[in-house]
């Protein structure tokens, strides 16, 4: 498929709003941005912002960059592209599109960050980049477990739906605090407290929990490893299952520091 | 010592605040620190504090929070208290300050019915022991892609960045106040470079000296990798990345905290 390229106009914010929404949902860890974002990277005036059109002329993606003059530095800041789409067949034209303005601008280094994009050492490499691991860390905290545990309830309990085979009591319990899910066939309910018999107890810290979460640890590992505690009657392997489902692999992205 | 910690005040504590950041991070401006902080609390729709502590009136540490939504799965948003510009004056290090200007932020993160915190930092950097302290773990780290076009520029500009972050950091000036010593890398892939570092100042060198105190052939990969601490310069010397051809172990030790810019001990 051929896609055609142009600079970023005033009027692409809300395009560039909804392909950045599409893109981040099939991570975690990224950030919601207002269409205030958007509207400042289209009111940069340089030729360093890229769309790429389909043919019906909608936005598929999008290069964002910026060049330092007195350092003579070409930075890549992010490359979205909506998921429908091959990331390198959209993200090609556009970092080939932005290199060569950097080559006519004459910079002496060119540097392409995001954490963690899967997709930038398939970009990256055939144009001559180096990857460096850099020291650089994300962290994260939980300071309100209980709160916490509240404000992830909707992604439990569509994940609960997703598991086919069990019905009753799930605990969470973090930091001893402690979150209550009913599950009857395809409904799902959360409680904040209950003292019916609880069919299946799941129990880990708040690291194990945030990690879990933020995909950079694997749930069913995490429970071999005792890091997970479950108590069930369910046998081995149906374990493994139900907790593939309540917490399964993502991919951690993050295209904003602060 | 006494101190106090208290909210930050815009039009006030910008000043000071600009000459600690560019202690711990690049060299920035009053004017660039007011920007930062007016942006942050227009994205966060007025919630962003900085919290600063005090020394007989003077700000020696600071910590910024600003709020985010991040994605958690399954398009679920949850708000999280962003912590930003953490830094201590090196006169003031070690002394319990930042961790009591990290209690009255997560009070505040807290009290503003926020249930969790993230950051951004250095895996060698000491303040990532005092996050861990405080309940953070790590999530990720990554790696960032470079291309170099004109490495020559790119060895004058890092000696001129040195020049500047000498200026503004007073723990650097006073590691490298006794150093004196002159520095050739031999890049496999982009020819010979050197400087020179005496009364203070960096100096790039046209041409290596004969007698250097250090030489080392080392690739322009590896010397990015140490600069962005993906490796440790004993560990690609023992790896072979780098030969020490000349040197002692005091220049080697003291070259490493220039390349990583990391001066506490």
């Amino acid at each position: 498929m051929q896609f055609q390229i142009r600079r970023m106009e005033k009027d692409d914010a809300e395009q560039l709003q909804k392909v950045y929404q599409r893109f981040i949902l099939n991570y975690v860890g990224s950030a919601a941005r207002r269409l205030k974002v958007f509207q400042r990277m289209t009111k940069k005036k340089d030729n360093l912002r890229w769309v790429a059109l389909d043919e019906q002329g909608k936005i598929v993606g999008y290069i964002s960059s910026t060049y330092v003059k007195g350092r003579r530095l070409g930075r890549i800041s992010e490359i979205v592209v909506d998921p429908d789409y091959d990331f390198e067949t959209v993200a090609d034209p556009l970092v080939d599109k932005v290199y060569d303005i950097f080559v006519e601008k004459n910079v002496a280094v060119i540097h392409a960050g995001s954490i963690q994009n899967p997709y930038y050492r398939q970009v990256f490499p055939k144009l001559g980049f180096f990857d460096v691991e850099t020291d650089g860390v994300f962290m994260y905290a939980i300071i309100d477990a209980a709160k916490f545990l509240e404000e992830i309830t909707p992604i439990i309990l569509t994940r609960l739906k997703k598991v086919h085979d069990w019905n009753g009591w799930l605990q969470i319990s973090c930091e001893e605090r402690e979150r209550f899910f009913r599950k009857e066939g395809e409904h799902v309910q959360s409680f904040m407290w209950t003292n019916y018999d609880i069919d299946c107890r799941i129990s880990l810290n708040a690291d194990t929990l945030t990690s879990v979460l933020l995909g950079t640890v694997d749930a069913q590992k995490a429970w071999e490893k005792g890091m997970i505690k479950v108590e069930t009657a369910l046998r081995n392997n149906e374990v493994k299952k139900f907790l593939a489902t309540l917490f399964p692999k993502k991919q951690f992205l993050a295209l904003d520091h602060w | 010592m006494q101190y106090l910690v208290r909210e930050g005040q815009e039009g006030k504590d910008e000043v000071k605040l600009a000459q600690i950041l560019s202690e711990c991070f690049d060299p920035g401006t009053p004017r660039q620190v007011r920007r930062w902080l007016r942006q942050a609390k227009k994205d966060s729709a007025g919630w962003s504090r900085f919290f600063v502590s005090e020394v007989d009136s003077d700000v020696v540490s600071s910590i910024s929070v600003e709020s985010k939504e991040l994605h958690l799965g399954e398009g679920v948003y949850v708000k999280t208290g962003g912590i930003a510009g953490v830094c201590t004056c090196s006169d003031y290090r070690r002394r319990g300050l930042m961790t009591n200007l990290f209690r009255q932020s997560f009070k505040y993160i807290k009290n503003s019915g926020v249930s969790n915190s993230s950051l951004y930092t250095g895996l060698t950097l000491p303040a990532h022991r005092i996050y861990r302290r405080f309940g953070f773990c790590d999530i990720q780290t990554w790696p960032t892609y470079i291309k170099i076009l004109d490495f020559g520029y790119v060895f004058r500009r890092w000696i001129r960045d040195l020049n500047r972050h000498l200026k503004s950091s007073k723990i650097a000036r006073k590691t490298l106040q006794e150093w004196n010593c002159s520095v050739v890398f031999e890049f496999e892939d982009a020819g010979t470079q050197s400087f020179r570092f005496r009364n203070g100042h960096f100096q790039r060198l046209a041409k290596p000296p004969k007698s250097a105190d250090l030489v080392m052939a080392i690739g322009v990969e590896t010397l990015f990798r140490i600069m962005w601490g993906a490796i440790k310069l004993d560990g690609a010397i023992e790896r072979k990345k780098v030969q020490v051809k000349k040197g002692s172990d005091a220049d080697l030790r003291l070259l490493e905290k220039v390349l990583i810019r990391i001066w506490d001990e």
